[in-house]
């Protein structure tokens, strides 16, 4: 059930009205998903799941208590109130706790909310995974996946006059297709569900399945590989994810210089490297709400290799002299006028990426992952992909990585194997990258 | 709460459901996090609502909603049923159910003292407590503090003429100190598992003294030497064996991997059915036993989420695989004919889904203290508490490190090591097991928050072990600079 914001605003406004004289932030969100799951060529589960939250948020100079609950009527809303109310009582003062906003004005983003998304049908979703069973079965493959969509909205008002409203939707669609001996997946995610191109994701997933049967071995070393986008999502996502000022001064991360010192405008990467985050990317929207309710501006990242920005909380940037940076809504990278054929064409020898899984944090002082290949990888030998080889575990550092590119495509949005979240991010050609030992998985 | 049950398994039944479910449930959360001296969050939330299952011809079909009114139960349950109709357009299989008894029953987690119970005062004191005293060591620039009690009502009916009502209570410590100098940051946490227990879990702990130990460690970790790569024997305590059981024994035997129903998000198995009864998965010390009964434990409950009573089994015993985790759908693919309990949804608004039960290594038959052990160790590592960790699709190759890791030299335990973590394959690992100490040192440990499935759900089990040797195992170093 999506909420519209007539409705909200006034349960809102008449709430804060009832508490004159109390700083109190009060905020609903509701929406509805449905989604289809399938797995060897027929559907496993299929639901439609609402939610609904709503929370109250009471500060007393610098105490703070919060309360959440999921019924929309005043009676419970008083009753979270009352609840946090109490929390702030007991707390202790907060020295770190900022002051509550005001009214701010957020940048005009393209349309998050598309009604076709919020209306597909469980039909409609059937009917698509309909058509990707039938192409996996004609080959003899076998197709699993999951396909939902989903709406929301939501506002929050505080005592100061703070207010935004919010509506938006969300189609994600993931594929897996195994054939004797190989695995390929496709994925995407969009706000308008008529963009989600089902039928290429298909074909996508079946081409690397059938490419990827009859690994030959291949040793673990360090060797040039190319990540194809959805690969380069999770490396850059982890690096950006990682980009907090606090921690970085406080000695405890990749970008600390110790004595309180970061890398920030320090070359770190390539210069080929620029990332940027902006909600109002025509390919990659996102809501401009940060931290309290600040504006999300556009924000460079790094640019040609240097870092430019981190992440900073309203807290530390006050205590720094900064202006606070909110947590990256998306990620957009810079690629290059190639193709991902163009960087296979100008490889030697190297191995191609289709995606990575179960990315974990090793050594944050470096920034050391590990994670996985998996659902296709690839030799590529003169300049073509000669032929499948096994998976591999990595252990490598973004870093590095994004030190170690040689080439990229152009940009484009792509899901995340292991966040499962899109950026905008190009291939990449990187050199040297570390494979420590062999995985038997297919 | 019955007659709204009625109702919605008479409307799913009336609009064509041969079966029908109703889950109601109510959620309440309260969490406490400090950092240094300070609260920075004190919250309490709950989260109620129902979900419906129902099939027809064959096929499932789920609806959810927060609303607990007359209407709505009525919708959502035909929502349901449309639901199921559409997917059993693309049915391979109808679904059917293992047989199990209609229960009309009450459960409880045998808890002492209600945490919700206790003054939010005495939590927050003990939050700034354990910090403050981590703080007084030399070297700790951080503290971080998170407390976590959770309550879980469920009222379970089904259209077989189930009604049970459960009520579990859930309580979550986690304290950790950070260490900095010379480049380098190092953390350490308190070893204290998350338990289905009340507050007697917290009141049993002397936090102050572990705190204290905890923060020295971290500063020990800080100085020591970094991990060197090699072959070594590995000494894992129960705190750190938790994890590598759960990702490399509890995911690899989930019957609904195994038969690839996970195939697009978590992956499959290199167990395979056909492997039921004759996989070498071990040597003979291993047997893991899957548990819904273990009392304080995670995963512990009356009854799972398709209404099947909780039971015990073997997953591996002496070395050799021999059952799987199912459901009431998942039974008949290995030909069974009843349920082993393992039905579970995180939220009202999930479908529930086969999850890992408690899952626990027996201690070794003959007397074996960890001292023995390690004075039986000559080339050795030993590890305690979970640190990072990564497995493949199907759970062959897998990475882990530690919260805390130190040498074994001659029989003796030496020095604090580094970023240190293993390398393996499943089955090569658990055949070097060639010990495992005795019952008087046996610890149940859990994890809180595991993901599977898609939409995504979390669940938490316990998984409890003694201190276990496993010979020659490959450590890699975590270190370098960039």
């Amino acid at each position: 059930m999506i909420l519209q914001e007539k409705e909200i605003k006034g349960l809102l406004e008449g709430l804060i009205a009832e508490y004159p004289g109390k700083e109190i932030s009060v905020g609903v969100s509701a929406g509805e998903t449905g989604s289809t799951r399938f797995a060897n060529n027929a559907i496993t589960t299929n639901g439609v799941y609402n939610r609904l939250e709503v929370f109250a948020e009471v500060m007393k100079g610098k105490k703070k208590g919060m309360a959440a609950v999921n019924e929309l009527t005043a009676e419970k809303i008083r009753e979270a109130v009352s609840r946090a109310d109490a929390l702030a009582d007991v707390a202790p003062e907060n020295p770190e706790l900022m002051a509550a906003l005001g009214p701010q004005t957020y940048p005009q983003v393209p349309a998050l909310y598309f009604s076709k998304t919020a209306e597909f049908s469980p039909g409609q979703r059937v009917e698509s995974i309909l058509a990707v069973i039938e192409k996996a079965k004609e080959r003899n493959l076998t197709a699993a996946g999951f396909f939902e969509t989903s709406s929301s909205s939501g506002a929050r008002l505080n005592s100061k006059g703070l207010y935004y409203f919010f509506k938006s939707s969300r189609s994600y669609y993931s594929n897996t297709v195994k054939s004797e001996g190989g695995s390929g997946w496709a994925s995407a995610e969009e706000e308008d569900v008529g963009r989600i191109a089902i039928p290429e994701l298909a074909e996508r997933a079946v081409k690397k399945a059938l490419d990827s049967r009859g690994a030959k071995p291949l040793a673990p070393g360090k060797y040039t590989v190319i990540l194809e986008p959805a690969a380069a999502a999770d490396m850059v996502s982890f690096l950006l994810y990682n980009f907090t000022a606090r921690e970085a001064d406080e000695g405890r991360s990749f970008l600390s210089l110790g004595e309180g010192k970061n890398r920030l405008g320090e070359g770190l990467v390539s210069p080929k490297v620029t990332i940027t985050s902006d909600p109002a990317s025509p390919e990659f929207p996102a809501f401009p709400v940060g931290e309290d309710g600040l504006p999300v501006k556009k924000t460079v990242w790094i640019e040609k290799g240097a870092v430019r920005n981190l992440i900073y909380t309203r807290f530390w940037a006050e205590k720094i002299g900064r202006e606070p940076v909110s947590f990256p809504p998306n990620i957009l990278m810079e690629g290059e006028d190639h193709t991902l054929e163009d960087l296979i064409k100008s490889t030697r020898q190297g191995v191609l990426v289709t995606r990575f899984w179960y990315i974990r944090d090793l050594n944050p002082m470096i920034l050391l992952l590990t994670g996985l290949t998996r659902d296709g990888v690839f030799w590529i030998e003169n300049g073509r992909l000669s032929h499948p080889v096994n998976n591999f575990r990595f252990n490598e550092s973004p870093v590095n990585a994004l030190r170690n590119i040689e080439m990229m495509s152009r940009a484009q949005r792509a899901v995340g194997g292991e966040t499962g979240q899109s950026a905008v991010v190009p291939a990449l050609k990187i050199k040297e990258f570390n494979f420590s030992s062999v995985s038997d998985a297919v | 709460m019955k007659e709204l049950a009625e109702l919605a398994l008479d409307t799913a039944k009336s609009k064509g459901a041969s079966y029908a479910d109703i889950r109601i449930c109510r959620y309440r959360d309260q969490y406490i996090f400090g950092r240094d001296k300070r609260i920075e969050t004190t919250a309490d939330t709950e989260d109620s609502g129902f979900g419906i299952r129902a099939i027809v011809n064959g096929a499932w079909g789920f609806a959810s909603s927060y609303r607990l009114e007359k209407e709505e139960v009525q919708r959502i349950a035909a929502l349901a049923v449309e639901v199921a109709r559409a997917s059993a357009r693309l049915l391979k299989q109808p679904v059917e159910l293992a047989p199990e008894k209609a229960y009309q029953d009450h459960w409880q987690s045998p808890i002492q003292k209600n945490p919700f119970k206790i003054p939010m005062e005495k939590k927050i004191d003990l939050v700034l407590r354990v910090n403050e005293e981590m703080l007084k060591v030399d070297g700790i620039k951080v503290a971080m503090a998170f407390l976590n009690f959770n309550e879980i009502w469920k009222y379970f009916a089904s259209t077989e003429g189930s009604f049970i009502e459960q009520d579990l209570i859930f309580t979550y410590p986690n304290f950790t100190a950070v260490a900095v100098g010379a480049g380098d940051s190092q953390t350490r946490s308190i070893q204290v598992p998350p338990e289905q227990k009340g507050y007697e879990l917290i009141e049993a702990v002397d936090w102050v003294e572990k705190a204290r130990k905890t923060a020295e460690e971290a500063v020990q970790k800080l100085k020591s030497r970094e991990a060197t790569a090699g072959k070594k024997d590995l000494i894992l305590m129960p705190s750190h064996l938790c994890l590598t059981m759960h990702e490399s024994i509890g995911h690899a035997t989930e019957l609904d991997r195994a038969i690839g129903w996970e195939a697009d998000y978590a992956g499959t198995t290199f167990v395979t059915p056909d492997k039921l009864g004759t996989l070498k998965y071990g040597s003979p010390h291993m047997n893991i036993i899957g548990d819904k009964l273990l009392p304080g434990a995670l995963g512990t409950a009356g009854y799972d989420d398709d209404g099947v009573k909780a039971r015990r089994f073997f997953i591996i015993k002496d070395g050799i695989f021999v059952g799987y985790q199912t459901t009431r759908e998942l039974a008949r693919f290995v030909k069974e004919t009843e349920s082993k309990g393992c039905a579970y949804a995180d939220s009202w608004s999930s479908f529930p889904m086969q999850r890992m039960p408690n899952l626990w290594l027996k201690a070794g038959d003959k007397p074996l203290t960890l001292d023995q052990l390690i004075s039986d160790t000559k080339d050795g590592l030993l590890f305690e508490g979970m640190g990072s960790f990564s497995i493949d699709q199907q759970r062959y190759n897998f990475q882990f490190g530690g919260d805390a890791v130190w040498e074994i030299k001659n029989g003796k335990v030496g020095d604090m090591v580094k970023n240190a973590a293993y390398q393996s394959k499943t089955t090569d690992f658990w055949g070097s097991l060639d010990a495992v100490c005795s019952e008087e040192h046996w610890e149940n440990w859990g994890v809180f928050g595991c993901g599977k499935g898609e939409p995504p759900q979390s669940a938490r089990m316990g998984h409890g072990s003694a201190p276990a040797r496993f010979r020659q195992v490959n450590i890699i170093s975590g270190g370098g600079k960039l």
